[in-house]
């Protein structure tokens, strides 16, 4: 559909092919973060079907595109229910293009309902860019390493660069809003005071300790946009590894998960290794060989002298 | 790369209103490390007397929502009416709502450390005409 000439004849980095599998896996993934947003990880949204249009703030897009309505009860969860109703076809990759775009204009409008009352929200850009990418990607199987497409790589490769840009330009901002002096401030201080759990509010009585964090925070925002450009798959993965651990503390410290962009950063990762049909054989096969196998390839591959062949190659 | 430009030049440029191309400033301002931390919240009376807050849970409107128009609730005061009709919307079983305040409860700091210093500051208050709350 959008093959331009220019990506047929284009190589290298932008446009690698990435295996049809990924695919199949990412639109699982985003639609499975589909079903669980809207009742345990942002639930406030449906709760502005209560809230007067008084109170809804359109924002920029909204004035100049006349097509958002002021949302009330009904557009609310109307909204929801044809998401989540599209959502389900997408996830099992049935007409996965057609139903992709209704859940990325869909979402995109929950999206809308949800940042017009006088908060925005910063943690979606990648997720979004995701879900409109992803429609215009081929139908794909789960755990399908023989078919590679170069429009794939491509469009994973703009959402990676979101995800990176998430990161990047989330340390400008602190320069542009907080100052340099962001990184000596109180803002770490006052996140926890605001909404800090058991496993941070002790820090409160170290404050050298939360400048230290930071500190380290901005440096490795700073430092992500190498991410795209190590070529040994192994330190990339280490270096996603970081990221979600990442997300994992800032979630434990002050409560702010950042799921759909965990979600959308999954696609740094070779899910088309992941294949539920080969799972499920393996588990009726017996449970040794389920217990062993993912855990003992890893390890034999780190001891071995020569290393497995590069894991993204299609089987020959 | 459209898409890459705009959510550059709204980094540098832009604010909030420019979703889903917008800065990505989660906790970006500096806290000064003397001074006081504020945190928000919305209390309520009902007709029958019983205070209570109006958490994100009972309205559908958030904390973060509140603090982001809270100069326009400060400037007019009688939109909290409208806090108070999307908790009624959402519980049209419970007693009415007659009063509505915004309380900031403030923290001093000195130096990154807390003092315990505390303060309570009403921002804003309305109260339904007729009743005498």
């Amino acid at each position: 559909m959008t093959q331009l000439p220019l990506q047929q004849k284009a190589v290298g980095w932008f446009f690698q092919p990435v295996a049809l599998g990924r695919v199949a896996a990412m639109r699982f993934l985003a639609g499975a973060f589909i079903w669980v947003d809207w009742w345990w990880y942002m639930p406030w949204i449906l709760g502005h079907r209560h809230v007067p249009g008084e109170l809804y703030q359109p924002l920029f897009i909204a004035r100049v595109l006349p097509v958002f309505p002021v949302p009330n009860y009904w557009i609310v969860v109307g909204t929801l229910v044809v998401l989540l109703a599209a959502t389900v076809p997408m996830m099992f990759g049935w007409r996965p293009r057609l139903f992709g775009w209704i859940v990325a204009a869909a979402y995109f409008e929950w999206m809308i309902i949800a940042m017009s009352y006088g908060k925005v929200d910063h943690g979606k850009f990648a997720f979004l860019l995701l879900l409109f990418l992803l429609p215009t990607m081929p139908k794909a199987k789960w755990g399908d390493r023989e078919h590679l497409a170069e429009h794939v790589g491509w469009g994973f490769n703009l959402v990676q660069i979101g995800v990176i840009c998430t990161y990047f330009f989330a340390a400008w901002a602190k320069f542009r809003y907080g100052g340099f002096e962001w990184v000596n401030s109180a803002t770490m201080t006052w996140a926890i005071i605001r909404r800090g759990t058991e496993f941070s509010t002790w820090m409160l009585d170290y404050p050298w300790m939360l400048r230290a964090v930071q500190w380290g925070m901005v440096s490795f925002e700073l430092l992500t946009p190498i991410i795209m450009f190590i070529a040994a798959k192994r330190l990339k993965y280490a270096a996603v590894a970081f990221l979600y651990c990442f997300h994992v503390s800032v979630y434990l410290a002050v409560g702010i998960s950042f799921l759909p962009h965990m979600v959308a950063m999954a696609c740094f990762l070779p899910l088309e290794r992941v294949s539920p049909r080969d799972l499920v054989r393996r588990l009726k096969r017996g449970k040794r060989v389920e217990e062993s196998a993912p855990i003992s390839i890893p390890l034999n591959n780190a001891d071995s002298r020569s290393p497995q062949p590069h894991e993204d190659l299609p089987a020959t | 790369m459209v898409v890459l430009a705009l959510v550059t030049a709204t980094t540098f440029w832009g604010g909030d209103d420019y979703f889903p191309f917008a800065p990505f400033k989660m906790y970006s301002g500096s806290m000064s490390l003397d001074g006081w931390a504020g945190s928000t919240r919305v209390e309520a009376v009902n007709e029958e007397g019983e205070r209570f807050k109006l958490t994100e849970a009972v309205t559908g409107f958030r904390r973060a929502e509140l603090e982001g128009q809270k100069s326009r609730f400060i400037e007019d005061p009688a939109l909290l009416e409208y806090i108070a009709q999307a908790y009624e919307n959402a519980n049209p079983d419970k007693p009415e709502i007659v009063t509505v305040e915004i309380i900031e409860r403030r923290y001093e700091l000195k130096d990154g450390h807390q003092t315990g210093e505390v303060l309570e500051v009403v921002e804003a208050a309305y109260t339904r005409d007729g009743a005498d709350a």
